[in-house]
């Protein structure tokens, strides 16, 4: 036992011996009566020292720890990968396919080309994907910018989705309404990035959902012409605006209507209009007719894009007595991030399933 | 709250990227992690206490063993983090606003905080009587509830070192309750 014997003026070091030291941290009452009340100290520091954090954060940090366990796992890849509508081999077996056009991309600038074309935002391939791109080589633009915000939205990176989204809006355009129309869209989608990257949503699984639906809006309608194409880039603004909002003004009233996931499912089945601004009530012609733009209109007037917000789902969701992979499937509506957890089946209607149909006339 | 008999299910799914389980393990450990920074002064203890845990994240795949062994292991990581966070606050002093805010306090229920208030300010009197070897020593010990050994692992000192800082430590705190009769 150590002593402290120029310690001034106490017995401490001579009566106190170290298995007293630890009942006393170990939090049972102390044999030694010396010790009284140091305990009752100590307990009062054990009482108020524990701090939770509010329960955003908690579902932030868990939602972004999960997301690097899942990239970190021994056989994933850096991000998650873009789903892609054709299942053949250079899909399946990225591997095998990242091997032969690295072989390739030695020997030809075709091979870069077709190596790079598939690659995910952070990998090393994408620059130059994107590169291409610019200059019209594999250019499948909008399409495949989608396709990435989807991944990234799945791995809960939901700023980065948005920012994504901007990318794909394709500026050019018959008139100048319509450019305006498409910068509005494009200037709201990152304003939309920007508010979450700096303060992430509070209610992360409906922000998902909304999300969720904002690609699959862009994704029927980018293809929209003249007048079309001028509401194509209002609609987008204003369910931009909504995310901004919802941002803004933390989660919103219970939403009463249980069906919006499964709205996003029908969506392959059954192509809408060309441009019907499905998701919000408020249509984007009423904002071009008084040049209205106030961010509050289109959140008041309309019901969420989709998904009614399943309070319960991130926050309680996971049982605890059934705490297997495939749990958290009966709390969160299809689409949920954990959902798509690389590796796992494909979703009905999670959002890069919404994909199949743009093929089609 | 232990997760007990749970954890091995939570952690497994936790390793493959289950956000409910990262939540859950989150939920777990956050308070007493926040706790243990707020005590030591760190800066933004829940910035760090985020941080903790996306190391962690990093680092579950490689992670084998109970409970125990995974609070020891989370602590041993937010202590690191915290001498960064004191490295990284000397080197930019002027940066870093030092005293922790107390009305940060979120969750809890209302008799504690109200309590927490009430006693802070004397307890973090009492506490500036330890050096820091001691403070961080005492609080991974009462507040992390680390054993003698993960408190010797977490800072890096042997465990007869940290037996003789935490004998001191708690003379020191007794010599000043006495002299000061500022329990409770």
């Amino acid at each position: 036992m150590s002593r402290f014997d120029d310690y001034p003026g106490d017995m401490f070091a001579t009566t106190v011996t170290d298995e007293d030291i630890e009942q006393l941290l170990a939090g049972s009452a102390p044999a030694n009566q010396e010790l009284a009340e140091l305990a009752a100290f100590v307990d009062l520091i054990r009482a108020t020292s524990v701090q939770m954090p509010s329960e955003s954060q908690i579902v932030e940090v868990a939602a972004q720890a999960a997301t690097i366990a899942r990239s970190t796992a021994p056989s994933a890849g850096a991000l998650p990968r873009v789903r892609r509508r054709t299942r053949v081999w250079w899909r399946t077996r990225p591997q095998v396919a990242l091997t032969i056009g690295a072989v390739l991309m030695t020997f030809t600038f075709a091979g870069v080309a077709a190596a790079s074309n598939d690659a995910a935002p952070g990998d090393t391939l994408y620059a130059i994907d994107l590169a291409l791109e610019r200059v019209g080589i594999g250019a499948g633009h909008v399409e495949e910018r989608l396709d990435e915000a989807n991944a990234l939205l799945s791995s809960g990176e939901i700023h980065r989705a948005l920012a994504h989204a901007a990318q794909a809006i394709d500026l050019s355009a018959e008139d100048s309404a319509e450019v305006a129309a498409l910068e509005e869209a494009k200037a709201a989608l990152i304003e939309a990035a920007e508010l979450i990257e700096a303060e992430p949503a509070p209610d992360a699984l409906l922000m998902h959902e909304n999300v969720s639906a904002l690609l699959e809006f862009i994704h029927e309608n980018h293809q929209a012409t003249g007048v079309d194409k001028k509401e194509f880039g209002q609609g987008v603004a204003a369910l931009a605006r909504e995310i901004s909002t919802r941002q803004d003004n933390g989660p919103p009233d219970e939403v009463d209507e249980p069906e919006g996931p499964g709205r996003a499912g029908d969506v392959g089945g059954e192509p809408g209009p060309p441009v019907s601004v499905p998701r919000v009530e408020s249509p984007p012609g009423s904002n071009a007719g008084n040049g209205n733009s106030e961010p509050g209109n289109s959140g008041e007037t309309g019901g969420p894009p989709a998904g009614s917000p399943s309070e319960t789902a991130p926050g309680s969701g996971p049982p605890a007595g059934s705490p297997s992979e495939t749990a958290p499937g009966s709390g969160p509506p299809a689409g949920s991030p954990s959902e798509t957890a690389p590796g796992g089946g494909p979703p009905a209607g999670s959002p890069s399933e919404t994909a199949p149909g743009k093929g089609k006339p | 709250m232990p997760l007990g008999h749970n954890f091995e299910n939570v952690l497994g799914a936790a390793k493959g990227g289950a956000d409910w389980a990262w939540e859950a393990l989150y939920r777990d450990l956050a308070g007493p992690v926040i706790g243990y920074l707020a005590s030591r002064r760190a800066p933004d203890p829940e910035d760090v206490a985020a941080e903790t845990f996306l190391q962690v994240a990093r680092g579950i795949h490689a992670f084998e063993g109970n409970e125990a062994a995974f609070r020891s292991w989370v602590f041993v990581i937010a202590h690191r983090r915290l001498i960064d966070t004191r490295r990284k606050a000397m080197r930019e002093p002027n940066l870093v606003a030092f005293p922790v805010d107390e009305s940060g306090h979120q969750g809890g229920n209302v008799e504690t905080e109200a309590m927490d208030r009430l006693v802070t300010a004397e307890l973090e009197q009492a506490l500036e009587v330890l050096t820091d070897d001691q403070h961080d020593v005492l609080a991974l010990r009462i507040i992390a509830n680390l054993t003698l050994e993960e408190t010797a692992d977490a800072v890096g000192k042997k465990v007869g070192a940290v037996k003789a800082l935490q004998r001191r430590g708690l003379i020191a705190l007794r010599t000043h309750l006495d002299e000061g009769r500022v329990s409770p």
